[in-house]
């Protein structure tokens, strides 16, 4: 997208092939798919079949009118497969839901995203930008030592086990639950562990290791005490 | 000591990785309580090594 105007017609139309492609793969797996099915609503093929018109339309006319191509192309794509969902209700219900295609559907939605998204074209410098502040350039302000990654790739592993378990939670109401907390438990997993990372290379600036330990007490004991609890409750049973 | 208490909030990384991985095992092993359980000490764990690196923040 970025100085699209100035490209051939051979960018022209990769770039457009860019575009639609995976839109047309998201549409078909998410939109076009549970609104074919017999039992979904007929204003929903309506509407499915207006998201397909609009996902076309946008890479058509991006070039040469690049804001009516994006409302096109993403906003009226969008609102229409979300009104599509919204007219399917139960077709699309948890129960139908087919966990694979489920997935390459989101992936399909992912890559609509990227498709549209504008990247620095191959070989060009931004420094030779016109445009450029001329500048000292930034000196990183310090070294990550070699163990963050190890200490990163512990969270990441972690994060990722915990959303595969998910997948093995059969009873509809609590798999949701289980990817709802899989989710949320990832995000905290590979955010400390890049918070543990990064300031593991500054531990020069920690305070002594007495007040660290204290401030960890608190849901160390915690975690202590509910462990104890837990052999007692073994013991007992 | 301070690399002891950074190994610390390594492993208590690991920790709370290794317990929402058997509190999500435990949802799907129709268990709720025991996922309640080690859900709660997933968090707790990881709370506690955010605050081995973070003293002032959590300071009181």
């Amino acid at each position: 997208m970025v100085g699209a105007e100035s490209q051939s017609p051979s960018h022209k139309l990769v770039a457009r092939a860019n575009m639609l492609l995976p839109g047309l793969y998201a549409w078909v797996t998410t939109v076009a798919f549970p609104a074919a099915q017999r039992s979904a609503p007929a204003s929903a093929r309506v509407t499915a079949m207006a998201a397909l018109v609009a996902l076309v339309a946008g890479p058509v006319v991006v070039f040469e009118r690049p804001r009516l191509g994006r409302a096109l192309g993403v906003l009226l794509f969008v609102a229409l497969s979300v009104t599509t969902w919204l007219l399917l209700r139960s077709v699309i219900g948890v129960q139908h839901l087919e966990p694979v295609r489920a997935s390459l559907g989101a992936v399909g939605w992912a890559l609509f995203a990227f498709g549209w998204g504008a990247v620095r074209r191959a070989g060009s410098v931004p420094e030779e930008d016109p445009h450029v502040i001329r500048a000292e350039p930034l000196t990183p302000r310090g070294q990550l030592p070699w163990s963050a990654l190890w200490v990163y790739s512990i969270g990441l592993v972690g994060a990722v086990l915990v959303l595969l378990l998910a997948w093995q939670v059969v009873r509809p109401a609590q798999a949701l639950l289980a990817h709802a907390v899989a989710v949320v438990a990832a995000i905290a997993l590979v955010s400390v562990a890049a918070r543990i990372a990064v300031e593991r290379g500054r531990a020069r600036t920690f305070p002594a290791p007495k007040p660290r330990l204290n401030a960890a007490a608190r849901p160390l004991a915690t975690v202590l005490l509910l462990i104890a609890l837990g052999f007692v409750w073994l013991m007992l049973r | 000591m301070a690399r002891a208490i950074d190994l610390l909030s390594v492993l208590l990384l690991a920790a709370a990785a290794v317990a929402f991985g058997l509190g999500i095992h435990s949802l799907g092993a129709r268990r709720d309580l025991a996922a309640l359980y080690w859900l709660v000490i997933g968090a707790l764990v990881l709370r506690a090594a955010t605050d081995l690196l973070r003293p002032k923040s959590s300071s009181r």
